[in-house]
């Protein structure tokens, strides 16, 4: 089991809050398989499903298939506005 | 050559960043500037009470430094410096400021207004005005996205 911090930014940490601190019962999990599991506790999280929702992992934006280690930080976004 | 682009939490005194980045040049013939300005009335016509950038503590920073080198590494000028506001902002209150110092004008004016180009889409904040009675969030505008797409890459 892992534990992780998830944080959101944008439009979407109005609906979510800015961290959340979740366990997991895999020893490692996919961007994509966070993304399904919250949705499926939360409705409110069911917005992560939609692909302009982007994610990183340690600072570092990648794809739904990125994996995640316990200890790592997960971000999701919202589409940013630039400056 | 030297970059620096940083986020500002607290008041961004565009006036004392210029003279900083034009102290000391004898080899530039040219240094452009850019101040941009929170305005009181939002995208949406509504009056804005409050902007506010929520920022990411080491990827909106990084976007930032990014977006610097890219310019500096495309107009090959002397220096390029970007400070931008994040956090709670009032109209009126300087929101970013952006020079750049060149041997010769023309690059010099090319590259900031490049550099301003970039931040206004890419530059990773996600915008918030707050007006009387309600909030929105913002996106680039589609001026933005056209104003980006001039550049070729």
């Amino acid at each position: 089991m892992i534990r992780l911090s998830i944080s959101f930014y944008g439009e979407i940490a109005d609906r979510l809050g800015r961290e959340r601190v979740m366990a997991f019962a895999a020893d490692d999990i996919t961007v994509g398989e966070i993304r399904a599991e919250l949705a499926q506790q939360d409705e409110a999280a069911a917005v992560l499903l939609k692909p302009q929702i982007r994610a990183a992992v340690d600072s570092r934006v990648v794809g739904d298939e990125a994996s995640v280690k316990a200890g790592q930080e997960v971000v999701f976004f919202s589409i940013v506005s630039g400056g | 050559m030297s970059v620096e682009a940083r986020l500002e939490l607290e008041a961004l005194d565009a006036g004392a960043e210029l003279a900083r980045f034009i102290s000391g040049r004898t080899e530039d013939g040219a240094v452009v500037s850019f101040t941009g300005l929170a305005r009181k009335r939002g995208g949406d016509g509504n009056t804005v009470e409050r902007l506010r950038l929520d920022w990411h503590p080491v990827m909106t920073e990084r976007s930032l430094i990014e977006l610097a080198e890219a310019t500096a590494g495309r107009f090959g000028v002397s220096d390029v410096l970007a400070v931008h506001r994040a956090g709670e902002i009032a109209p009126g209150e300087t929101i970013v400021f952006v020079a750049v110092a060149s041997p010769h004008r023309r690059q010099a004016f090319q590259a900031a207004d490049y550099l301003m180009d970039r931040l206004k889409t890419e530059a990773m904040f996600w915008k918030h005005e707050r007006g009387s009675s309600s909030g929105r969030w913002i996106e680039p505008t589609e001026q933005d996205r056209a104003d980006r797409a001039r550049w070729s890459d």
